[in-house]
């Protein structure tokens, strides 16, 4: 037993060395830096807008699309389930900076009549905040679940079966209070 | 505002812990519209701050109460901290008044004073004069001590009326008042804060220490001692100082999200060894859906347990949208689960022994044994909840022994349990789990060494089957193709199955959930099954031949 095991440690690390493993945070988890994105994070965070104005996009994205989707269908509305906030993952895990969340269920689902319409909604509102990698991860009639997602943490999700739900998070940014002043 | 020896003695600590007492009870009662606080004028005679607020607060209706009508946990604690300082105060105000009075003095509560009492009759001016040095410091702290409880107190009745925000870190209390696990996760806190001011203060000691004994030797002080103390020190700094890194990143994970609790806190003082936690994102006690993530190898509190409970944070949204879709009723938490010595990462420390330790299953076993103790409490403090397992990589293994581990004994406290990115499960047979049929799942992902190359290995060297040959149901990771010809994003890496495309959770994170969400089979997203062929083949020890799997990354 112990011979394999000599064995199989010598293959792991072979291919550890090639692919990295191991935890589930720290270091860029192979994602690639855009041009303008330095390999500080905190001073990308730094060159971004603040939380709190990724909190007025997002929650008036959010409402904006839920209102157009019930809009759709006489007699549907939406409320807000959850307006908060999180801390970030990945790169920026160990850093100030936190992402804002937003999540909405509707009173019904969404009909399959407007469903397309619903989804080319929030599909194209969720590519103006940069998620346009799309998964798919139930798409039967009546029983739909899209996820929308960008670099760095943005995602949008759109389902409906019972109820129709539609959730959007951003990247990370810094709260206004964490942004250091910027020199005269 | 001042307060006063006479505001003091008229204040009681009961009517505190009374007046928010029947607040929260209330809270069942929420939407009343008759909601007001009526008892607060109970504090309308104590004067200061806590006065004037109370005064406010008269016919106000309660504001901090949710939609579900709970209370903030800020409101109880702050009153409940209040409560507990007024009792401090009072106490020390009646030793001073004691001593006053052995030393023929008396504390006027008027003038907030020491004067000379009916005992100092006839005494010599200077040695009243002296007694009153010495007296009147004690009696001016205790007043300055005094008014930081009439603020915070004020601060208590303001937040409770909404004339102040209730900070959103605070958790809500039921009506019931805290659950075992907010009680447990408060003194956790309160162990770990106090970890954190003695392990500062001995840091900034030994600094102090060193940078003497630093200056003396540029002074000129070549003496073996002072070298040899110095030595000492660097050492024992550094210990303090990586033991101060490991409860700072314990601390700072907490504040990961808005609703956490440290369910498990193990300080391990003096030991050497790293800090040991869990946080829940979400309350277990309340929730009807509770998830606990055990992570693999090179996880350690310091670099990966913010990055748990963020992920945590993304797991329990991800199966709240779930359930309100399918109208699932309840909530969800997530508990990230640092409570064993993983193996380091091999890669990281370069070292042999390292590497060996991962491929042997000791921290395996000593894990599962806290996992199992874990897990039979979450089953004493969550009876009805639905409780999923997550086991990362070698956290897989630890998972698995510990749930094999608990069948063994009879105890079946988790209902369901997703393997993902594991070398091997310890288990020939998925009975061994204790699991109902079709609840043990496993994922994998193409780009993922781990489950490629060293899994099928696993008949070889005793850790049980090849958990992706075909022995446990296999959810997919992959987006692969969608209708509209659009690449969908997979697990593509060993780290990346929690974690997603710079944080988001793709089809991994949208299975996860479905599990923990106890959705119906048909919202489960399976792997592919191709025609079996094995990656590579192998002929086992003892004429056990392992199942032939599939490819991977389905």
């Amino acid at each position: 037993m112990s011979g394999v095991r000599i064995i199989l440690a010598v293959v792991v690390l072979s291919m550890a060395a090639l692919t990295g493993c191991g935890t589930t945070s720290g270091d860029n988890g192979g994602t690639a830096m855009t041009g303008t994105e330095s390999s500080d994070p905190e001073a990308t965070l730094r060159t971004r807008p603040s939380f709190e104005e990724a909190q007025r996009q997002y929650r008036a994205a959010v409402q904006d699309w839920a209102t157009q989707i019930a809009s759709k269908s006489p007699g549907l509305t939406w409320r807000v389930k959850e307006d908060s906030w999180g801390g970030c993952t990945g790169d920026y895990a160990n850093r100030p900076g936190v992402h804002t969340y937003i999540y909405v269920v509707f009173d019904g689902p969404i009909p399959d009549g407007v469903w397309p319409s619903a989804l080319d909604v929030v599909q194209r509102g969720a590519a103006q905040l940069g998620a346009t990698d799309v998964t798919t991860a139930v798409d039967r009639p009546g029983d739909h679940d899209v996820i929308f997602s960008g670099s760095d943490g943005v995602a949008v999700e759109f389902g409906t079966k019972v109820a129709g739900v539609l959730s959007a998070k951003s990247d990370c940014r810094l709260r206004q209070a964490d942004v250091p002043a910027s020199s005269p | 505002m001042t307060v006063s020896v006479a505001d003091i003695d008229r204040w009681d600590a009961g009517d505190v812990r009374e007046v928010f007492h029947a607040t929260r009870s209330r809270a069942e009662a929420a939407f009343e519209a008759s909601n007001g606080i009526a008892e607060l004028p109970a504090f309308g005679s104590w004067g200061g701050e806590a006065s004037e607020a109370a005064k406010e607060s008269i016919g106000q209706t309660r504001k901090d109460l949710d939609a579900h009508g709970n209370e903030a946990l800020a409101v109880a604690q702050a009153a409940s901290q209040a409560a507990d300082d007024v009792d401090e105060v009072k106490g020390k105000l009646a030793t001073l008044r004691s001593e006053a009075e052995s030393l023929g003095m008396i504390v006027d509560p008027v003038t907030n004073t020491i004067e000379p009492g009916p005992g100092a009759a006839g005494a010599d001016p200077m040695e009243i004069t002296l007694k009153q040095m010495q007296l009147q410091p004690r009696l001016d702290a205790i007043l300055a001590e005094a008014a930081t409880v009439d603020t915070e107190l004020a601060a208590a009745i303001n937040m409770a009326t909404g004339a102040a925000p209730i900070p959103d870190t605070g958790p809500p209390v039921g009506p019931e008042g805290l659950t075992p696990t907010q009680v447990a996760s408060e003194a956790n806190k309160n162990r770990l804060e106090q970890q954190r001011t003695t392990t500062q203060a001995r840091v900034d000691a030994l600094q102090r220490r060193f940078d003497d004994l630093a200056r003396q030797a540029y002074m000129g002080d070549t003496s073996i001692a002072t070298r040899s103390e110095m030595e000492s020190l660097a050492t024992q700094l550094n210990d303090s100082k990586r033991y101060l890194g490991d409860l700072n990143a314990v601390h700072d994970a907490l504040g990961k999200a808005p609703e956490t609790y440290l369910t498990m806190f193990d300080p391990r003082t003096g030991s050497g060894d790293p800090v040991l936690a869990a946080i829940a994102v979400g309350n277990p006690d309340t929730a009807s859906k509770v998830s606990v993530t055990v992570p693999g190898v090179g996880s350690t509190t310091k670099d990966s347990l913010s990055s748990m409970v963020g992920e945590a944070n993304d797991l329990r949204r991800t199966t709240q949208l779930q359930m309100d879709r399918l109208g699932i009723p309840g909530s969800v938490a997530t508990v990230a689960w640092m409570g064993y010595d993983t193996p380091p990462n091999p890669i990281d420390t370069l070292s042999p022994a390292d590497l060996w330790t991962t491929m042997t299953d000791d921290q395996a076993q000593v894990g599962a044994s806290s996992l199992s103790s874990y897990l039979e409490q979450l089953g004493t403090t969550s009876p009805d909840a639905e409780v999923t397992l997550l086991g990362h990589s070698y956290g897989s293994l630890t998972s698995s022994l510990a749930l094999q581990d608990l069948a063994a004994q009879g105890l079946h406290p988790v209902d369901n349990v997703v393997f993902y990115g594991s070398p091997g499960l310890s288990l020939t047979d998925p009975a061994q789990l204790g699991l109902g049929e079709g609840n043990a799942f496993v994922m994998q992902a193409p780009g993922d060494q781990i489950t490629g190359i060293v899994a099928p290995l696993a008949p070889l060297h005793g850790w049980g089957a090849d958990p992706y040959a075909g022995i446990l149901p296999e959810l997919s990771s992959q987006g692969g193709i969608d209708p509209g010809g659009v690449l969908r994003e997979g697990v593509s890496s060993h780290a990346d199955y929690p974690r997603a495309v710079d944080g988001n959770l793709r089809m991994s994170g949208y299975n996860l959930a479905a599990v923990i969400a106890g959705l119906p089979d048909d919202q489960l997203v399976m792997a592919p099954t191709p025609p079996a062929v094995p990656l590579i083949p192998h002929v086992p020890p003892g004429g056990q031949i392992p199942i032939p799997r599939p490819t991977p990354g389905g």
